[in-house]
């Protein structure tokens, strides 16, 4: 019956149905069916799982990032990374990396961030001689940094999925987000050195001093918001609603930015809308997951594991290899909520470290957002720069080769996640 | 569609998301205020989480209908970018009816809990605020949603019905509608 189960959730899905629908229509099937439980645990199951104060932090963290983006903060941010590294050969490639990287931890939002960042950064750079493609490319894989630098959606969601503090795992994706932003902006740098005709004169401390300080309210912001946790101030759900607030009196008080269309238009209602397509997935995907819990299916493949002696490492190799092959195809949260359920016993016997999981994770999504046919970024990327697809596809095979390294480097030495939380702790 | 009753659909999404939008604001303000009134005033209250996650869920629950219709929820979408025309219209009924389906089966139940929680006088935990009120919210989004749905199956036949589909379908004249961070995060 459970075959069955998956299998109409598989037509439904190629069928082009939202996949939270399909997953609902998947699990009343099996639970009328296979389970024989009464109606009402359909609307209660789903209720239950979205009743829970630390999601919250998913809308709240949503609406911070949008107000961030659209009502003026978050703009400042090119102007003042391109003042320290802008009139290095290459510096222009590099400057919209770590703008990237400031403007995701703010915004939290990979389109978000692919959107602000390329109106700030592709006219300069094609004046600068940089070809609209490798801007498309570059901006496609970096602007997913958002994902694994803090505060991070994903991991408020695997948080609540594998029962892990936010907070911690906000700590253990630190490291590598900046690491990875490195790798990638230096990337960018040996790729761009021919593609630089002019290069931007050097600026004085001056005025380095004073884009510094402009730019200064917006980022604090994730210092905020990761000191209150780590101090103890506020629980993350807190911490999100603090930079809402934050976020908010910046843009009305300080850039004078904000305006009933940027706030209403664009920040609440695209907060509204996103909350509402990921509270259903999730609500969905738990329903989905009873039937299996119910079948025993996760603890079947934990069993499995354990009788094919797979190590720790065989394990995650397979699990991430699973991640990749879906993140060719389905967007990164049904990812996370089609397999965790079901992966998580397997790792939890074979007594892997969750929170460095979660970073493995992490970047296999990040991953899954630039590989082809269907990563989410590229598609982003081809709309907002009026690049074809398939030369993104190209411009991007650098830098995502760079993120495959690092998934690499990631899984094979854990500690890279696992110092800052350990030092923390 | 018939343009009144567009009109009627794009006001109702207008107040939905306005509603929506109001109690996601005001479930950011009651978490704030815990913070503030525990630092500032050494005081804490314990209703305000239960306050401020179901206006949380409220708001993400009653824009279901809206998001469904300007494409917001995640789907795999290669089979529908493979389609044109006629055929692309019974795909966009053949998904309007099943949606229909879920989000009439979802609000049925949904108020058969709601009753049950009504009838045995069930009380939240902090709030001591009647259950069935909380519960609630998910037949009325889901009754709000088959409304949409709905809406969707009536665009599609009229699509098959209009003999020169071909220049544009309901999609394309939808796509005005679409919120601009629709596929995030």
């Amino acid at each position: 019956m459970i075959g069955a189960g998956v299998a109409i959730l598989i037509a439904l899905v190629i069928l082009g149905l939202p996949i939270w629908i399909a997953l609902t229509f998947s699990a009343i099937f099996l639970m009328q069916f296979s389970m024989g439980m009464p109606a009402v645990s359909v609307p209660l199951a789903m209720f239950g799982s979205i009743d829970s104060f630390v999601l919250l932090a998913v809308p709240f963290f949503l609406l911070a990032g949008n107000v961030m983006a659209y009502c003026g903060p978050a703009r400042y941010i090119y102007e003042l990374v391109d003042s320290y590294v802008g009139h290095i050969k290459g510096g222009m490639a590099f400057t919209t990396v770590v703008t990237c990287m400031i403007y995701a931890a703010i915004t939290g939002s990979t389109t978000a961030t692919l959107a602000g960042v390329s109106a700030l950064a592709t006219p300069p750079m094609e004046r600068a001689g940089y070809s609209r493609e490798f801007v498309a490319g570059l901006l496609a894989v970096s602007s997913t940094l958002g994902q694994m630098i803090p505060p991070s959606i994903l991991m408020v969601l695997y948080g609540a999925l594998a029962q892990q503090n936010a907070g911690v795992l906000f700590m253990a994706g630190l490291v590598p987000g900046v690491l990875i932003g490195l790798a990638l902006g230096l990337t960018g740098i040996l790729l761009s050195r021919k593609q630089q005709r002019e290069l931007q004169p050097r600026q004085s401390w001056r005025k380095r001093g004073g884009v510094t300080l402009k730019a200064a309210p917006a980022i604090i912001m994730p210092i905020i918001v990761l000191g209150g946790i780590y101090g103890g101030v506020f629980t993350p759900t807190e911490a999100a609603a603090v930079a809402c607030m934050y976020g908010i009196a910046v843009a009305l008080f300080v850039y004078r930015e904000m305006t009933w269309h940027n706030f209403y238009h664009q920040a609440v209602r695209g907060a509204v809308s996103n909350s509402s397509m990921i509270f259903l997935l999730i609500a969905a995907a738990l329903l989905f997951s009873s039937p299996l819990a119910f079948a025993q299916l996760p603890q079947q493949i934990a069993a499995w594991t354990v009788e094919a002696e797979l190590t720790q490492l065989q394990l995650i190799l397979l699990i991430a290899l699973l991640w990749l092959v879906m993140g060719m195809f389905l967007d990164t949260l049904p990812i996370m909520y089609l397999t965790l359920p079901v992966v998580l016993p397997a790792l939890q016997a074979a007594e892997v470290n969750l929170i460095y999981m979660n970073v493995v994770l992490v970047i296999t999504m990040q991953i899954a957002q630039v590989t082809p046919p269907f990563g989410l970024s590229l598609y982003v990327a081809s709309g907002v720069l009026y690049v074809p697809i398939i030369r993104v596809v190209r411009a991007s095979f650098p830098f995502l080769v760079v993120l495959l390294l690092a998934l690499a480097v990631l899984i094979l030495v854990p500690e890279i996640s696992l110092f800052l939380p350990e030092l923390l702790a | 569609m018939h343009a009144d009753l567009r009109k009627s659909l794009k006001r109702l999404e207008g107040f939905l998301v306005f509603v929506s939008g109001a109690s996601l604001l005001a479930s950011v303000g009651f978490a704030f205020a815990a913070v503030v009134m525990r630092y500032g005033f050494s005081f804490s209250l314990e209703w305000i989480e239960e306050a401020a996650r179901y206006l949380a869920i409220f708001a993400a629950l009653l824009v279901a209908g809206p998001v469904l219709r300007n494409n917001g929820h995640i789907a795999l979408d290669l089979l529908p970018s493979a389609l044109r025309g006629k055929r692309l219209a019974l795909h966009k009924l053949v998904l309007g009816s099943l949606a229909l389906l879920v989000s009439v089966a979802l609000s049925a139940w949904g108020f058969e809990l709601t009753e049950q929680t009504f009838r045995f006088g069930m009380r939240t935990g902090s709030l001591q605020f009647p259950q069935w009120l909380p519960y609630s919210i998910l037949p009325l989004a889901m009754a709000i949603l088959a409304l949409f749905s709905l809406a969707i199956m009536i665009e599609a036949v009229q699509d098959l019905l209009n003999r020169n589909l071909r220049t544009r379908t309901t999609d394309e004249r939808n796509e005005g509608n679409r919120s601009e961070t629709a596929k995030e995060p």
